[in-house]
């Protein structure tokens, strides 16, 4: 048993900086966490507990039980051969004797060792065992240093960079400083007490990390996230349950103040009625942005005259606060009801022309353009799906208002409400209902956990925006790479394939993007078959993803992608099917029949599917003649199963005419033979057996046969 | 007996006396349209270099889109910054901020003050810089940016630029919330000074401005300056692009400018900008 160390302390390190961007803080704190682990870890220093912690000016790490030294351990060094480390007369050369140097080391120290290149001197001692103090006063302003942000800054001549400022250091094990320099800056036993108490954050002496968690508490500062975000919360819905307001809150805005205070106090206010008139989405996203504070919501999601903030620090008496606060809400809210004002004088309808002056992108146009595509790329959807003729004048509707709240005050002024002001505005200006919900729901789904939208009129419309936004920007290539999406063209991938492929859609990507390029014509000048052809390989590989999720098997969903993704009915029918029957033994069958053909292809390198051509009149064998026969008498059956769908008849006719055959085939017949033409007309009648089935129902030599 | 409140000039010069009191040089205003004191050569020029440099100064701001006829009372087209710039920056620069705003009576103890993330960009001066949004009670009072990047050039020596808006902090102080009904003195109120002036100059900005003659200017300005730069002339050279810099801005008023040539009006800005802070470096290096 390895001995262990007899003391054992803690650490604290406590990095004070101005204030941290909120987003910043929840991944430094554990990035914190990790990198001391993995430190402590790498340095063999012995720990046991390690928790970090942050508020908006404190980053705080606690490691428990540290050793005192770094543990033991060997260390074997080889050196040079002894035929150059010795002379004849055995005393050391001066080979022998610079290792010795460069190593520190003794010639007592030294052992020859017999190794397959021969004998070879090494050494082998103990591993200096530094006091932890020592390794940590040299590992932790690197740690510091080498913490991860969005963006980093200078604040001093030289080399350090932080998110911001980095004001004090402590660093403490026990009662004892590590020292160590970051910047300029000197570590210390001197934390900074809370703005609250001390604007200017004035000196406070921690004598270990015990004393530390104490003095935190004495002043009221919580370093725990997840604390202050529980705190606020029930602040929060105790604030709602005096109100009788609704206790669901903007959960974005409850994780951003809750690293906006080190010590967090709740208090509600109000503001004028005649505010009430303006859309609840505008009230919060003004109250968020520009104040971060909460608007209180009946049940029914209608606004109330209320608001709840968040202070930094408990007080006595906020009436000059909530006074402020309450003045500046309704100076902002009078700025959006001259907004709103404004807008409305306008009908929506009569904004269209203005979107002339809006650029969508610099290659392919303006957002006037964009809208005259969605159109055509809409009417051509309708078109295709058979809609009624009133919900066709309702797309169309949609479709040419859905971009007008580009140019309306309240979108400049909040560019995210896009699709909501256009919602509100089309419906206070009497509007058509369902068009009116279109224009918000077409730009769904925006996120992974969005709602796709409800009906065929938003749909639709939420389709063609979609596809003409990828086909235009893969058109002028500018692709998703990596992580990165800058023209959201991934999300909007993910969308569209996620609303095709929860409808079911009689529609194939194929004719939407061929009906996009069409619509972009000239103007952009690209090699269309090949930006198709790319922009189909991603969705493939996204849709296998969305399939996977809808808890398909992934070589079901491979075959039937194979043969191209298709129209959707088809597709969804086809998942249906082929899942429902994938025990039975006509479908292992017909699987078995179409991987035997495909493996015999695959094979012959010569052969080309494109210029398989069978003719009865090479046959040779019976068997041949047999086959072909009962291909002719099937397919006809089969294709008219695939054409109405009904894949799991496919299957069955398929395995039923060819199952047997097949394999009485491949073991009488010899495919491969040396005659070259009979050869490739026996590959050839079976590439026709193959193709019959697999490039129109499903590629099944995917499936895994057990 | 209350207090009697602070006028806006008696705010001015309780940060005069502030910041000379901490070391720093009482500039005057500079004297083209700025969009704001950054643009000063106080600030954009001194910044560039690795000299101690510590300024304050009133500059009237002008950003011709802000225009609201004097109908709003938290926007304007001309407004007061009181700019401040330590270079380098001090470690107690936070402290110092909040000192001078409790030497103006503002008691820090009973008031929520946050500083909430705000990275500042010009993307006509090429300057970029991190800091915050100062709020009192939710009211945005300063801007505090510590410059990172200035006419293009990474700074070794970091300046912190501390911007107040005069008018919030007088609204704050005052504890009225309409910039128009603020106090001047004891006898005028802000919109007594500036509420015609306001509304004349939105009217010009947004219908009368003949956006041609400024797309004129703006090659007049930006030529001249080339030729002062080529002359090595560096303040006039300086002084004609904050010129173009202001006709742009002219334009924008005026939508004038569509979209795909903002950029390159903005480019055509930060070109000059460029020049002027190398030919800075050039004559500094050769003193």
């Amino acid at each position: 048993m390895k001995k262990k160390n007899v003391t054992q302390t803690d650490l604290l390190l406590e990095i004070g900086c101005e204030e941290l961007p909120a987003g910043y803080i929840p991944p430094a704190t554990e990035q914190l966490r990790s990198s001391i682990e993995a430190g402590l870890k790498d340095a063999r220093i012995g720990f046991g507990k390690i928790v970090s912690y942050a508020t908006p000016v404190r980053l705080i790490v606690l490691a428990e039980g540290i050793s005192a030294r770094q543990e033991s351990q060997r260390e074997k060094i080889s050196g040079p051969s002894k035929a150059a480390a010795f002379d004849k007369d055995g005393r050391p050369t001066q080979v022998c004797l610079g290792f010795l140097r460069s190593k520190d080391a003794r010639i007592e120290d030294i052992k020859i060792e017999d190794t397959p290149k021969g004998e070879y001197l090494f050494i082998e001692r103990a591993m200096e065992s530094l006091p932890a103090k020592k390794v940590l006063a040299d590992m932790l302003p690197k740690l510091i240093g080498s913490l991860r942000f969005p963006k980093v800054m200078k604040w001093e001549s030289g080399g350090v960079r932080f998110a911001r400022p980095v004001r004090s250091i402590v660093a403490l094990l026990g009662s004892e400083v590590i020292p160590f320099r970051f910047g300029t800056l000197q570590s210390s036993n001197l934390s900074r007490l809370p703005r609250y108490e001390s604007a200017g954050m004035g000196p406070v002496k921690i004598n270990s990390a015990n004393d530390y968690f104490l003095k935190m508490k004495k002043y009221g500062v919580e370093a725990d996230g997840d604390k202050r975000r529980a705190s606020i919360e029930t602040m929060l819905k105790n604030a709602a349950k005096a109100e009788g307001a609704s206790e669901d809150f903007n959960a974005a805005l409850l994780e951003t103040v809750s690293y906006l205070s080190e010590s967090p106090s709740g208090f509600t206010g109000r503001f004028s009625k005649d505010y009430l008139d303006l859309p609840v989405e505008v009230l919060e996203s003004s109250m968020a942005k520009n104040q971060k504070i909460f608007l209180l919501k009946d049940n029914k999601g209608k606004a109330l005259p209320v608001f709840a903030g968040v202070l930094n620090g408990k007080r006595k008496d906020i009436s000059g606060i909530r006074g402020t606060f309450e003045a500046i809400l309704n100076a902002k809210l009078k700025d959006s009801m001259f907004f709103l004002k404004e807008d409305l004088k306008t009908k929506l309808e009569d904004r269209i022309d203005l979107l002339k002056g809006v650029v969508f992108q610099a290659k392919l146009g303006t957002m006037h353009d964009r809208v005259g595509r969605i159109r055509e790329l809409s009417r051509f959807i309708a078109d295709t799906l058979k809609v009624p003729d009133d919900e066709k004048k309702k797309i169309e509707m949609a479709a040419l208002l859905c971009k007008a709240d580009l140019v309306t005050l309240m979108v400049k002024e909040f560019p995210d409400l896009q699709g909501i002001v256009g919602r509100e505005y089309a419906r206070r200006t009497g509007e058509d209902k369902e068009v009116a919900k279109a224009i918000y729901e077409h730009y769904l789904p925006k996120g992974p956990n969005d709602p796709l939208p409800s009906g065929n009129i938003p749909c639709i419309l939420a389709i063609a925006d979609k596809v003409d936004a990828i086909a235009g920007f893969y058109s002028i290539g500018m692709l998703p790479t990596g992580s990165e999406d800058p023209y959201g063209i991934r999300r909007a991938s993910l969308g569209l394939l996620k609303i095709l492929s929860e409808k079911k859609y009689p529609l194939s990507l194929d004719a939407l993007l061929d009906k996009a390029a069409d619509l972009y014509g000239d103007k952009v000048a690209c090699d269309r078959k090949l930006v198709k052809s790319q922009i189909l390989a991603f969705m493939r590989e996204r849709l296998k993803n969305i399939l996977l999720d809808k808890k398909y098997k992934d070589d079901i969903i491979d075959s039937v992608l194979s043969p191209g993704i298709g129209s959707f009915d088809r597709l969804g029918k086809k998942l249906e099917d082929l899942s429902s029957i994938s025990q039975a033994k006509y479908f292992l069958e017909a699987a078995k029949v179409v991987e035997r053909i495909s493996n015999i292809l695959k094979g012959a390198k010569d052969f080309r599917r494109e210029d398989a051509k069978v003719r009865a009149e090479l046959f040779r064998e019976q068997l041949e003649n047999e086959l072909w026969d009962i291909y002719g008498k099937q397919k006809e059956k089969i294709e008219d199963r695939i054409e109405a769908g009904d894949y799991a008849g496919a299957t069955k006719l398929y395995a039923e005419a060819f199952s047997g055959p097949i394999h009485l085939f491949f073991e009488k017949v010899t495919v491969n033979a040396d005659d070259q033409a009979l050869r490739l007309n026996r590959l050839s009648l079976l590439r026709a057996i193959q193709a019959v089935y697999a490039d129109k129902a499903a590629d099944l030599s995917k499936i895994r046969l057990l | 007996m209350k207090k009697k409140t602070m006028t806006f000039q008696e705010l001015i010069m309780g940060l005069e006396r502030f910041w000379a009191g901490k070391g720093c040089l009482l500039a005057q205003p500079c004297d083209t349209e700025v969009g704001a004191g950054t643009f000063h050569p106080l600030t954009f020029l001194r910044s560039l270099d690795k000299d101690p440099w510590n300024v304050a100064f009133v500059q009237p701001s002008r950003r011709p889109t802000d225009g609201r006829y004097a109908d709003n009372p938290l926007r304007a087209q001309h407004y007061y910054q009181y700019q401040v710039i330590l270079k380098p920056a001090p470690a107690n620069v936070q402290a110092l901020y909040l000192e001078s705003l409790e030497s103006l009576g503002i008691d820090l103890k009973k008031h929520d003050f946050r500083f909430v993330e705000d990275d500042w960009e010009s993307p006509t001066l090429g300057a970029s810089g991190l800091g915050w949004e100062v709020w009192l009670d939710s009211l945005e009072v300063t801007q505090f940016t510590y410059f990172q990047q200035v006419g293009g050039i990474e700074l070794d020596v970091i300046p912190c630029e501390i911007t107040y808006g005069l008018e919030r902090i007088a609204m704050f102080i005052q504890g009225q919330y309409d910039f128009y009904k603020l106090k001047w003195d004891d006898k005028h109120t802000y919109g007594d000074i500036h509420r015609k002036d306001e509304m004349e100059c939105s009217k010009y900005n947004f219908e009368v401005s003949d956006p041609k003659m400024y797309m004129e200017l703006f090659n007049t300005y930006e030529r001249e300056s080339k030729r002062l730069l080529a002359e090595k002339l560096l303040t006039p050279a300086y002084e004609f692009m904050l010129k173009t810099s202001h006709a742009f801005n002219m334009m924008d008023a005026r939508g004038a400018v569509s979209t795909t040539e903002r950029p390159t009006y903005i480019a055509r800005v930060r070109n000059l900008a460029k020049s002027c802070a190398m030919l800075y470096l050039e004559n500094t290096d050769n003193k």
